[in-house]
């Protein structure tokens, strides 16, 4: 969408009775996801309400804008990641774009954005009890692009550097497990990505699994910055959507790294050929040649 | 003035058989070919321990600076042997390099390669090898994959995603070095009058 369609929308909606263009939306996350539909279970498919972790995760991205998200597996962060941002496009990113990034193709990026555009299918009353069907509030959806009946624009987009730069007006970055990006040096997706936030103070948000003490992920959660660092290990969905006898057989399952796939350990790869206790190391200040070589 | 013969005596001098100077260099080189970048790790050898002294990554630039560099490091370190990987473009590109450099070619096949992993391990294992905990290197051994396969084989592989350049430097490096960590000590002889 371009800018003059984009600023033609906006005046629309302000010269028009607010109330009658736009949905009331309630504020608060759980009031939201009940009046969308609330997630189902991953393996009843019953629906499922929504629990504190997940109330914590909209709070901290709201209060906090830049979040580093190190999760446990099969806890729905994505999923509640996905609500947040689909009620922040009511609000605060109205007419701006939204950048979700998610895996090296750009079906699995798309694969999300099909996540997402689900949270609409089945319409919603507002809290006027006014009926939204599900072409009232997504007016064109293809592949990789949607868009809202406000001006808010969702793209999607693989972990492509030259993909990621150059985008405008972007009001959140969301990155979807940022630990996982086949690329020998994945800091060039956060470099390209980074800037793009800049002229709007948007939000950034990382969600990810750890993959080994590498990648640009394990460098944000370690490093001292601005980002809010926040741990959602399995404890926290305990007996909720994780079950007991699930964790219980996961952790005896040698294959699985259980402590990085579930309680945000970042330890050595999978199958790592070398124990980290058993590397010896030195005190010597290492030569990087640097005085003969000149760089 | 007397001469005291009986001092030449009560010190008798010991000549080892064989000379080993305190402590000796060796460099292993892994050469970059298309992602990879080339590296050079520098292990010195002393008391039959090695610990790291030296590294360096050249990210995808021509061999010639390599060679070039590899030239200026060696006036610096002196080092006896540099093992590298000949398979590949390791025996073309070594021909750039000046004669003076001590290049020891390793022929890297599968069993090889698992073998230099074994040998880390067990150098580790001993502790007759130290290395940097900062960099990249630490970060690379741990990235070292061990996989089983169907026959019962162990294999070794580094995720596609990473580079593995500095840890088969340290591995070239130890390959060139092992035969004297491991020698036995030297036999030493009285040679009094």
């Amino acid at each position: 969408m371009n800018l003059e369609r984009r600023i033609g929308i906006l005046e629309n909606i302000l010269n028009s009775k607010l109330d009658s263009v736009v949905p009331k939306i309630p504020l608060d996350f759980t009031s939201f996801n009940n009046m969308i539909g609330p997630p189902l279970h991953p393996k009843t498919k019953k629906p499922t309400t929504i629990f504190d972790y997940q109330n914590e995760l909209d709070r901290i991205i709201n209060k906090y804008h830049v979040v580093l998200l190190n999760k446990s597996r099969k806890i729905g962060a994505t999923e509640t990641a996905l609500r947040s941002v689909a009620k922040n496009c009511f609000g605060r990113y109205a007419g701006y774009d939204v950048m979700f990034v998610a895996g090296n193709r750009q079906k699995q990026a798309d694969r999300l954005l099909t996540r997402f555009d689900k949270l609409f299918w089945q319409g919603f009353t507002d809290l006027d009890g006014i009926k939204w069907t599900y072409s009232d509030i997504i007016t064109k959806k293809t592949s990789s692009n949607l868009e809202f009946f406000n001006g808010t624009t969702i793209h999607t987009f693989p972990a492509v550097p030259e993909s990621l730069r150059g985008s405008e007006n972007v009001i959140c970055v969301v990155l979807d497990e940022a630990a996982h990006f086949k690329l020998t040096d994945d800091r060039v997706i956060y470099d390209a990505l980074e800037p793009n936030i800049a002229n709007t103070e948007g939000d950034f948000i990382c969600i990810s699994t750890p993959n080994g003490k590498r990648g640009f992920f394990y460098d944000l959660w370690n490093e001292e910055n601005e980002y809010y660092k926040l741990a959602q290990p399995y404890t926290v969905s305990y007996g909720l959507l994780l079950s007991e006898e699930y964790i219980s057989r996961k952790k005896n399952d040698a294959r699985i790294d259980f402590e990085q796939e579930f309680n945000c350990q970042f330890t050595s790869s999978r199958k790592s050929a070398f124990n980290e206790e058993l590397i010896k190391f030195t005190d010597v200040e290492i030569d990087d040649y640097s005085d003969i070589l000149g760089d | 003035m007397v001469l005291d013969f009986t001092k030449f005596h009560e010190t008798p001098r010991r000549l080892p058989t064989t000379y080993i100077p305190q402590s000796i260099k060796f460099g292993g080189l892994d050469l970059g070919k298309r992602v990879d970048a080339s590296a050079f790790v520098c292990l010195e050898l002393k008391e039959r321990k090695l610990e790291q002294v030296g590294q360096h990554t050249w990210n995808h630039v021509n061999y010639a600076v390599v060679s070039d560099d590899i030239v200026e490091i060696q006036k610096k370190e002196k080092c006896r042997k540099i093992g590298f990987d000949r398979t590949g473009v390791g025996d073309a590109v070594a021909e750039l390099f000046s004669p003076r450099i001590p290049l020891v070619p390793i022929d890297t096949t599968n069993m090889t390669k698992n073998h230099i992993i074994n040998m880390i391990r067990a150098l580790f294992q001993k502790d007759k090898l130290r290395i940097t905990r900062n960099g990249d290197l630490f970060n690379q051994i741990l990235e070292q994959q061990q996989d089983v396969t169907p026959a019962g084989n162990i294999t070794y592989k580094h995720p596609s995603s990473s580079h593995d350049d500095l840890f088969w430097a340290l591995g070239y490096a130890c390959y060139v070095a092992l035969p004297l960590v491991n020698r036995p000590k030297p036999i030493t002889r009285s040679a009094g009058f």
